[in-house]
């Protein structure tokens, strides 16, 4: 038993309404209509399809290719056909659009056998390199929020030595329950993919952390991990929010902190949603990660619940399913740190763990927004100990450098401080707005100094082929002079031959200073 | 606008400031208790006074006088000066402290959360230094010598329509009275005695001073107010106090005397603790509070006014940017260099 947890600063205690949701068992989504896969899986880069409008598709296969390392490919979450390839509402607060693959759907490929098969077997022939190209290939991203792919992560977690393999069972936000639904009915699919990760990594010890709001999964956990040859320690978090913020959960675990600007496998720790752990073992039996459960939730919906749903179904589908039948709008995420979703249409993403659905009323009239009075409400709630304050008076004085001085990029927008504000200042939102403004001017930056060698290259060219007319122009004079030189000696008889030298030798000239002009116009041109 | 349907865990400004103004009624009652209704009629000219003064500038501003005064700071401003004011002092100064307070210390800074010093202190850092005559001018403690003073006596003297005067009934604080007396040569001792009812801080201070503790420990147990400031102002005062008392315990009062007399509790719990003019880091808070201990002694014991808490607490807001600027809390994952 892990004698001391840690403690992390600040923290708030929302509530949790995780009772509407917490008790409904996982229930699949039948896709009828159209599946929406956005080429866009989080990732800056986008993939592109192999497939054409009109093929069909069988569940699992994949769609498209990916370049950039840090991407991975698309798969067909059901049997169907390609109906379209186009530019479409993408789940992102901005509610920008990104080209996607639409299927029609018409059905479902076989059911998994629900047995597991033992990790040794299981391996018998596999390097360590196929397991983790097995997991790229599968599409494996983390589901608990960022939506790091997960190949890569272990790769550099196998380069290194980790120490401690931590999984997040915390699921801290109020109102999402789909962590707790897949502890409590999966576990030993979790556990699984633990131990296949505990063969690639080898670390010493492995903790699952779980907030002590929900027993049963804390329980159920215990039973699967006791049951494992692999030592896995389920750990009893108190609840706090934001426990299962990944910095948060290892300061709490082990006592260690993240370097500021740097990442847990430099500590030696590697950290994984305990959902992405259940998404590893059907990758090594080749079947790509197509489903993730989504907790639907809120006073919209009169069936609320906890769905395993095919990435890439349009919310509006899923909602109409749980009986929505009202305006309604949506956030995207738990409440501390979602988004209102602007486009209904818009599909489930891998990372999309929970939408709340309130029915939209007319917007009520909320606490004004007044002055901040200093009172340090907000930095005694920040986990990222930072001064809210100040970085809010520097954002909103427009002094970007000097929030970034005071650590903004350390904030890990985990909506502590606006939570507590008296003055109820929307201030994740200022610092949401710094971060963007910052990091554009980052980018413009980099341009501006790729414009600038390019430039210089440009230069450079233009001096490198002035120089090589110069320098020709001279050669060429310098042949002639030789010339010259040697006329005279060709003989008497050769004087009409000479006559007619010189008037060559004239013209020559007259070409000559007639190029070196042009080259001089040429010049001043440029 | 918030975006979304935020949960908030429903503190309000509003609300705070009610809890602070709620607090402040022990030490009001015991003020009124102590030196006779004179406080009851300041409180009722400077609350309107704020408020009307507040409106009008928010209007000249352009925004609406609704929203922001039912803040309630302009309130507790007001009941923060009338709290300081010696209970006779006519009706005209305090209406004077009250605009200085609210129109030159708050709102022309840009309201509330602007102002660099503390608005009700600086209304009565300007009549103190106006009117040092008046200003420094108590009664008795007529609560407790029995003769409690009359309504009637109380707004004649105020508002200046009747026989009795100032002089009649007012005489130094004990704090001023103990100072002059050992300019004048004597013992601690000797300028105790001197005073009426020389207890243990000058008649009546000490339960003015428990009464507005009995409030500062409802700020602390409603969170209000965190211990950082009141505790480190008390300290820092104790602290200094102690030491000067054990050097020379004929010249120098006891750390006791000092921590019950003069406006120190009102300062430490309701005073040095508003946030706006306060160092908002947990180490500011602690340094800051300590600085206006330290600075309240000094001024107390060699300054030229006989109590200083208004001033320390000016000080020390002139301060608060500098110590929030060396106070940084180390951020989680240590000090790195920033990232872009
Ligand atoms: S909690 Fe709000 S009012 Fe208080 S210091 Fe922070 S930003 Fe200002
Ligand atoms: S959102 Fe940022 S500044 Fe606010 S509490 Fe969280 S980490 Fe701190």
């Amino acid at each position: 038993m892990r004698q001391t947890l840690h403690h992390f600063h600040g923290g708030v205690h929302p509530p949790e309404l995780k009772e509407l949701t917490r008790n409904l068992p996982i229930t699949p989504f039948k896709n009828r209509g159209k599946v929406v896969i956005s080429l866009n899986q989080g990732i800056r880069a986008f993939n592109r399809p192999i497939v054409q409008v009109g093929d069909s598709v069988v569940q699992g296969q994949k769609l498209s290719e990916c370049f950039n390392p840090l991407s991975v490919p698309v798969h067909a979450p059901c049997n169907g056909t390609v109906i379209a390839i186009e530019q479409r509402p993408f789940t992102h607060p901005s509610g920008l659009q990104s080209p996607a693959i639409v299927l029609q759907a018409s059905g479902c490929g076989p059911t998994p056998s629900k047995e597991l098969m033992a990790i040794e077997t299981l391996l018998k022939g596999i390097t360590d390199e196929e397991m983790i190209s097995r997991i790229r290939m599968a599409g494996i991203i983390g589901l608990g929020g960022a939506g790091f792919p997960t190949a890569p992560k272990l790769l550099s977690g196998t380069q290194q030595s980790i120490e401690t393999l931590i999984l997040n069972g915390m699921e801290c936000e109020p109102r999402i329950t789909c962590d707790d639904r897949l502890m409590r009915e999966r576990p030993e699919q979790i556990i699984h993919g633990i131990e296949l990760m505990n063969h690639l990594l080898q670390p010493k010890e492995i903790l699952i952390g779980i907030e002590d709001n929900k027993p049963e999964a804390i329980e159920s956990m215990r039973k699967a991990a006791a049951n494992s040859k692999v030592p896995i320690e389920v750990v009893r978090c108190p609840t706090l929010y934001p426990s299962g913020g990944e910095k948060q959960l290892i300061q709490i675990l082990t006592g260690k902190e993240v370097p500021s600007g740097g990442l847990p496998h430099q500590i030696g720790i590697l950290c994984q949603n305990i959902a992405t752990a259940h998404a590893i073992y059907p990758a090594m039996m080749e079947q790509p990660l197509t489903h993730r459960v989504v907790t639907v939730t809120g006073s919209g919906v009169s069936h609320p619940g906890n769905y395993e749903v095919a990435v890439g179904t349009p919310i509006n589908e899923l909602l109409e399913e749980c009986g929505c039948d009202q305006p309604v709008a949506v956030t995207v995420g738990g409440p501390m740190m979602g988004f209102s979703l602007k486009d209904l249409n818009s599909p489930i993403t891998k990372t999309l763990n929970c939408l709340i659905v309130e029915p939209e009323v007319p917007p009520v009239k909320t606490a004004p927004i007044r002055n901040c009075i200093r009172c340090a409400a907000c930095s005694d709630a920040c986990p990222a100990n930072l001064l809210p304050q100040q970085l809010f008076w520097a954002t909103q004085a427009r002094n970007f450098d000097d929030a970034e001085q005071l650590h903004l990029f350390d904030c890990i927008e985990c909506g502590c401080c606006n939570h507590v504000c008296p003055s109820q200042i929307p201030l994740v939102d200022y610092y949401r707005h710094a971060k963007g403004v910052l990091r554009n001017q980052q980018q413009e930056k980099i341009k501006a100094e790729q414009a600038r060698q390019r430039h210089e290259f440009r230069d450079a060219r233009i001096q490198r082929e002035k120089e090589e007319k110069a320098r020709k122009l001279a050669e060429k004079k310098a042949a002639l002079k030789a010339k010259e030189k040697r006329q005279p000696s060709a003989g008497e008889n050769g004087e009409k031959k000479e006559k007619q030298a010189a008037i060559e030798a004239a013209i020559e000239r007259a070409k000559a200073k007639k190029a070196a002009r042009n080259a001089a116009t040429e010049q001043d041109k440029e | 606008m918030v975006s979304k349907m935020v949960p908030h865990n429903s503190s309000s400004t509003t609300k705070e400031m009610a809890t602070v103004i709620f607090a402040m009624l022990p030490g009001l009652f015991a003020l009124g208790w102590i030196f006779g209704p004179g406080v009851w009629i300041h409180v009722a000219i400077v609350v309107p006074t704020a408020m009307v003064a507040e409106a009008a500038i928010l209007l000249i501003r352009g925004r609406n006088p609704i929203n922001e005064l039912n803040d309630l700071s302009a309130i507790l401003t007001a009941l923060l000066l009338a709290a300081s004011l010696p209970p006779l002092l006519p009706w005209w100064m305090t209406l004077l402290g009250t605009l200085f307070a609210i129109i030159l210390a708050k709102q022309l800074y840009g309201g509330l959360g602007q102002n660099p010093f503390n608005p009700a202190m600086i209304g009565y850092v300007i009549l103190l230094v106006s009117f040092p005559l008046e200003m420094t001018s108590w009664l008795p403690a007529a609560g407790i010598q029995g003769e409690p003073l009359s309504w009637t006596a109380a707004s004649q003297v105020i508002f200046g329509t009747g026989p009795t005067t100032v002089d009649t009934l007012t005489g130094a604080t004990p704090l001023g009275g103990l100072k002059t007396g050992l300019i004048q040569g004597l013992t601690l001792q000797e300028s105790l005695l001197k005073l009426p009812n020389g207890l243990l801080a000058g008649p009546g201070w000490e339960w003015i001073n428990i009464a507005f503790l009995v409030g500062g420990l409802i700020l602390l147990f409603t969170r209000t107010i965190s211990w950082h400031i009141p505790l480190s102002v008390l300290g820092g005062l104790f602290l200094t106090a102690l030491i000067f008392n054990l050097i020379d315990p004929n010249s120098y009062a006891t750390p006791l005397y000092h921590l019950l007399s003069g406006g120190i509790m009102l300062g430490a719990f309701f005073i040095a603790t508003d946030p706006v003019t306060a160092s908002t880091t947990p180490m500011g808070r602690i340094w800051f509070g300590v600085g206006i201990g330290v600075l309240d002694y000094i001024i107390r014991t060699w300054g030229g006014y006989p109590d200083a808490v208004a001033f320390s607490v000016l000080l020390m807001n002139m301060f608060a940017p500098l110590i929030d600027h060396f106070t940084q809390p180390t951020i989680y994952g240590g000090n790195r260099e920033a990232r872009p």
